[in-house]
């Protein structure tokens, strides 16, 4: 496996396994052979600054040759997004009598999934400007969201396909009215509002069908053969255990596991001959080492084994 | 003697007189009618659902939507009693129960924001009365389903020519729905293909009956049933409903006209007896029954809930209500009293042609049972009507029949359709305790939701004689009325207070009906004692007839602040 | 004079409201089931907003400002709680 062909790469497995670590080294490592790279965290628990030791903020940085980085907030991205909800009720507000919106803010914030939206459309973001770019490597959050942001795209398209569906019901019906009665009007609260019964008239379905695009080409990177995801884990039977029912989840959406870095071996042990039996990909084993690595030297001498 | 001439005049007198003096006091002394206040259509205008609209409009709506194939039917069968007693009910039961109830259902749903007379029930009574009305309602749709079912089939079984036309009617009306919604061709251009592809339509039927038995029409009837029930609303029910406007309104307008003229002798009997066979063939007693027998077209519980949905939401100005509501109503009554003045005429002459032995002294013991099995429960009509338009304009007797019998088909046809659907509707709202478990999951799938219902109600109508289930069927209506009627009492007395002794003009009607049902059914139980199915139904709905009077008292005693809207 | 042409403008706009009655007829259930996919369609974008646990997305944020129709057939839904009513009322059952 030729871990320079890839121009996307996410690297995934549970907390504390060496994530970070492994992605630095992996962007510096090509940075120095001279790729273009940016290197991103998309874990809550952000530690890339701390890993290569230089300031690493919410905007893109420029930290050496070659090497730019970014730790995404997704706080502010969710308050992003709330900003953008409150303004869309407020006009909405204008015409509806009573919108629960504190309600809907609190919804907003802690249902469930709010999480993994905010990550993908993060993803989104970032992966517009990979001509800018080479490659870009994604540092991601624990195993379980980020398999949830993985499986979202086609998820996401099984629920806009409806959606787009239930719409074209929904305009067809319209037409058949207009087409007896005359145009017709929805009038509230003083402003007067044509039904669109057209696709051409109908933003609603423009949006549906525009996000839909967007969703498609997402997955599309993301299953592509210029992605790759790479595995960390530890050597012992819980890291294990998880990154294989990870492999199985990723199996089923059709997300490329390319590699697995074994991170922290000591001594060898049964675990390992599992390991490299159970992944059919190549496997590199990496020995623990007493100091950290910490520091953009550091981290390229740690990538030779990488590459 | 009595001619058909004058009773059609008779009719258009009084129901004329009786809108002007006693409908405009009701508008003016109970509802108090006041035309500067905002209606629903105006409140909460949306320029779609909540439009004002010509009362013309509304009228016409609502006149075709209330009117199917029971004003039809019922009289026909009251015919048993002679036609003097049940045209005295087409025209004061009407006058002063159901045109009543009809209007008071509209009003008081267009000051209740256009709400419906269940949801009303729910509030101004009890949230019990609201649900068990969800109950009730699966109930009285699979009588409704019975009922009808087995009109149908007794016409296809007797007329296959209406069955190939009524085929081709629903051909038609596919076609036509195809034209207007999916072409989107003109709105004209496919109501006038849309007629005269109808017309050639009877015309094939002569040519290519389609001869079945009873029972075999039955079976198709509880397929056609549950296929169409699933069909999208555009592809045949939303045309075929459309086109029937017109037969309705043909056969209306043809029929009194016809019968204006002839002024021939009314040859049937005037009164029988008291308790002539009618009920399951048993003796009836004229009071408490005849609500069981005669129902649209004279009092219609069902009529309720078509003003409370798209009528109330679309009244332009509170004064239009009484043409709507209480003329739409008159309407009816005059169509019902067609349809007792062509039996009443030509009865007689019908009979003879199939080849019964009936005379004016015999009617009374042999008619109901007669014109079930020997004539047709809608072919005494329909061949009688015929003859009817035969005389004033020379229309062959056979076309007039199929016409007739196609006008009671193709609306019975509809019933089926849409009872199917609501009962689909309703079976998932109560068997919602259910969720979670397999048996939820097998009895919510659209297609067992359907079967339930349709199977059980060809199944009534196979086991059960028609003046069994027919009765049933209009009991259930009347018990829907009942509550609609003890609703708007209660609103009116509570709400609107009317002036001085006017209040009685909606309390007696109201108490009247609950008794004059709640006898009649207790009378249908215990005297006809029709199946255990067909028990259990009405007793079911007798209980909750009991439940419904103790929540009215309980509501008639409290203040009136406790009311939502006052 | 004055009161024949007053009855004859009165009959000829009650014939003019009532063969509008057909227009009507020929539309109320479509009328009906498109009030149903506007609810639906709102519903699964917007549930939220009545208290479904349906969670906002980006998608919702976007098409949200178009909404308005759909949202209020919702509301209203919602409010009055009387589907049954509804539907009842168009069924020929007379």
């Amino acid at each position: 496996m030729d871990i320079t062909q890839y121009k996307v790469m996410f690297l995934i497995g549970k907390g504390g396994v060496g994530k970070t670590t492994c992605s630095s080294a992996i962007a510096v490592g090509l940075a120095r052979k001279g790729f273009k790279t940016l290197v991103v965290s998309l874990d809550p628990a952000h530690n890339l600054g701390d890993v290569l030791m230089e300031e690493v903020g919410s905007r893109i940085k420029k930290i050496d040759e070659n090497l730019w980085a970014l730790e995404v907030d997704i706080d502010k991205m969710t308050l992003k997004y709330l900003q953008k909800l409150e303004n869309n009720l407020k006009s909405l507000y204008r015409y509806l009598t009573v919108i629960n919106l504190d309600k809907y803010f609190d919804v907003l914030r802690y249902s469930p999934g709010v999480e993994e939206y905010a990550l993908l459309e993060a993803i989104k973001e970032i992966l517009a400007k990979r001509n800018e770019y080479d490659v870009i490597i994604f540092d991601t959050p624990p195993t379980g969201l980020t398999l949830r942001v993985f499986a979202l795209p086609k998820t996401s398209l099984l629920w806009i396909e409806k959606l787009i569906e239930l719409r074209e019901k929904i305009l067809d019906r319209r037409l058949i009215l207009e087409n007896v009665h005359g145009e017709r009007y929805f009038v509230v609260d003083g402003e007067k509002m044509k039904l669109p019964a057209r696709e051409d008239e109908d933003k609603v379905i423009k949006e549906l069908k525009s996000y839909r695009t967007e969703i498609e080409e997402i997955n599309n990177i993301i299953t592509g053969n210029e992605t790759a995801v790479i595995a960390v884990l530890n050597p012992d039977e819980l890291s294990f255990l998880e990154m294989k029912r990870a492999a199985e989840v990723m199996n089923k959406f059709e997300i490329p596991l390319r590699m697995v870095i074994v991170n922290k071996v000591e001594s060898p042990k049964k675990i390992m001959k599992k390991i490299h039996d159970y992944f059919n990909v190549r496997v590199v084993e990496v020995q623990k080492r007493d100091t950290e690595v910490r520091g953009i030297n550091s981290l390229e001498e740690f990538s030779k084994s990488l590459l | 003697m009595m001619t058909s001439t004058l009773v059609i005049l008779m009719a258009a007198v009084i129901y004329l007189a009786m809108y002007f003096t006693y409908g405009k006091s009701l508008e003016k002394r109970v509802v108090k009618a006041d035309p500067s206040r905002a209606t629903p259509a105006h409140k909460f205008y949306d320029g779609v659902d909540y439009v004002p609209a010509h009362p013309a409009v509304l009228y016409g709506h609502h006149f075709a939507s209330i009117s199917g194939a029971g004003p039809i039917v019922g009289p026909a069968v009251a015919m048993a009693w002679g036609w003097l007693p049940g045209l005295l009910w087409v025209w004061l039961g009407n006058v002063f129960i159901g045109a009543v109830h009809d209007y008071l259902a509209l009003m008081s749903s267009v000051r209740h924001d256009g709400k419906s007379v269940q949801w009303m029930a729910g509030n101004l009574m009890s949230k019990r009365t609201g649900f068990s009305f969800g109950l009730y309602i699966w109930f009285a749709l699979l009588l409704v389903l019975a009922a009808f079912m087995a009109v149908i089939a007794g016409i296809f079984s007797r007329a296959p020519e209406v069955a190939t036309a009524s085929l081709i009617f629903m051909v038609i009306a596919v076609f036509i729905g195809w034209l207007m919604y999916k072409v989107k061709l003109n709105f004209y251009a496919s109501t006038v293909i849309g007629l005269v592809l109808l017309v050639i339509g009877i015309w094939i039927g002569f040519k290519f009956p389609i001869k079945a038995s009873f029972q075999t029409w039955l079976l198709i009837l509880l397929v056609y049933s549950v296929i169409a029930s699933s069909l999208p609303v555009w592809v045949l029910l939303q045309p075929r409903d459309y086109l029937n406007a017109y037969i309705l309104w043909i056969g209306l307008i043809l029929g009194g006209i016809a019968f204006a003229i002839i002024g021939k002798d009314l040859t049937a009997p005037a009164i029988t007896s008291f308790s002539p066979n009618v009920i399951g063939g048993k003796a009836s007693p004229f009071w408490p029954t005849i609500p069981l027998v005669i129902a649209c077209g004279s009092l219609s519980g069902f009529h309720s809930v078509v003003g409370s949905g798209t009528t109330s939401k679309q009244l332009d100005n509170e004064l239009h209500g009484l043409m709507v509501g209480y003329g739409g109503m008159f309407t009816e009554g005059f169509l019902s009293t067609i349809v007792i003045v062509s039996i009443a005429v030509y009865g007689l002459t019908v009979f003879s042609e199939a080849g019964v032995n009936m005379t004016a002294e015999s009617w009374g013991a042999a008619y109901a049972i007669a014109a079930v099995k020997q004539v047709g429960k809608v072919g005494i009509f329909t061949k009688s009507y015929a003859h009817g338009l035969y005389d004033a304009f020379g229309i062959p007797v056979k076309l007039g029949n199929s016409f007739a019998s196609l006008w009671v088909a193709a609306f019975a046809l509809t019933t089926l359709d849409t009872a199917t659907r609501l009962a689909r509707f309703a079976f998932q709202e109560i068997i919602s305790p259910l969720e979670g478990s397999g048996a939820f999951n097998i009895l919510s799938n659209r297609w067992v939701a359907s079967l339930i219902p349709a199977a059980i109600g060809g199944w009534m109508a196979w086991a059960n004689n028609w003046l069994i289930i027919w009765p049933a069927f209009s009991g259930m209506n009347q018990l829907l009325a009942s509550i609609a009627l003890m609703t708007a009492a209660l609103w009116v007395i509570k709400v609107a207070k009317p002036s001085g002794a006017w209040r009685y003009a909606v309390l007696i009607p109201a108490l009247f009906l609950w008794i004059t049902v709640t006898a009649a059914i207790i009378w249908f139980l215990a005297v006809v004692r029709p199946s255990p199915e067909v028990s259990v139904i009405l007793g079911v709905s007798l209980v909750l007839n009991f439940l419904l009077f103790f929540d009215f008292a309980a509501a008639y005693r409290k203040p009136v602040e406790e009311y939502a809207y006052a | 004079m004055h009161n024949l042409s007053f009855l004859f403008y009165r009959v000829s706009d009650f014939l003019k409201g009532f063969s509008a009655a057909f227009k009507t007829q020929s539309t109320e259930y479509i009328e009906f089931e498109l009030r149903e996919l506007e609810n639906a369609f709102a519903l699964l974008l917007m549930g939220s907003l009545i208290g479904l646990p349906a969670p906002p997305t980006p998608l919702t944020m976007r098409v949200m400002p178009y909404m308005a129709r759909e949202i209020y057939v919702m509301q209203r839904r919602a409010k009055t709680d009387d589907a049954m009513g509804e539907i009842a009322a168009l069924f020929d059952i007379g």
